[in-house]
């Protein structure tokens, strides 16, 4: 997975679907009613949904964390390049005001 | 060290000012004695190559290698601009570039080592707090 990947809740869900916020649901194993009221009787192919749908969970749960830990590393890796560019910038500041209070030192130095 | 270097030693305590302060100081002249600190940044300079990596202004580094290989004389001028956007890279003939990675680690560190340096070898200050390094009496 490339590091330059960027997060994006909708990369988590395979190609050619959509995101179904029931599923997180199931994750979180709370209520799930994907076609009728909680206590319904669930038929062969409703269950078989279920137990798809489990997997698609975990497939995607497992997308997620890749995604997540690919994503990572960039926002440390961003901030160190700020961090190192405000770094060079501030040392040309600092050394043009060094250079500029000497200059102006010696002009005094001269003028007194 | 001359009569009245030691003279001025002898009533001060201190050793005397360069002679940054004999003559009318230039611009110039701060770049070129920073330079040849900058110039010790990056390792040994090779044979035969000539050297200069300075701080031109408040957004401006400048780097400057000029060397003769197979009787062809060569030079690069690069220069590091300091944007709010990051840090551009300018060659001639060369498109801009923004530095990252490697190259600009390399740059930070170099730099912070120049300031450090200059502030203390040359302009006799503190880096970090910017104020007049005391002598010891």
């Amino acid at each position: 997975m490339p590091n330059t990947l960027s997060y994006n809740q909708d990369r988590a869900v395979p190609s050619g679907e959509r995101f179904d916020s029931r599923y997180i649901f199931i994750e979180n194993k709370q209520e799930f009613e994907p076609d009728g009221p909680k206590n319904a009787p669930i038929d062969g192919e409703t269950a078989q949904t279920v137990v798809d749908s489990q997997r698609d969970i975990e497939a995607r749960t497992a997308l997620a964390k890749e995604v997540a830990v690919s994503y990572t590393p960039e926002v440390h890796h961003i901030s160190e390049q700020k961090q190192y560019e405000q770094s060079v910038g501030h040392a040309a500041v600092r050394t043009a005001w060094f250079r500029q209070e000497q200059l102006t030192q010696h002009e005094l130095e001269l003028a007194g | 060290m001359g009569f009245w270097s030691k003279t001025a030693k002898l009533i001060t305590g201190n050793e005397p000012k360069t002679r940054l302060r004999r003559r009318k100081l230039t611009h110039r002249d701060l770049i070129r004695l920073e330079s040849k600190i900058g110039a010790q940044l990056f390792g040994p300079v090779p044979a035969g190559h000539r050297r200069e990596f300075f701080c031109l202004d408040d957004h401006t580094w400048i780097w400057y290698e000029e060397w003769t290989e197979n009787g062809q004389h060569h030079e690069i001028t690069t220069r590091y601009e300091v944007h709010p956007n990051g840090i551009l890279k300018v060659q001639d003939g060369q498109p801009y570039a923004v530095v990252e990675g490697e190259e600009l680690r390399n740059l930070a560190h170099a730099t912070r080592l120049y300031h450090d340096r200059v502030a203390r070898e040359i302009y006799q200050r503190d880096p970090i707090s910017g104020q007049p390094l005391s002598t010891p009496a």
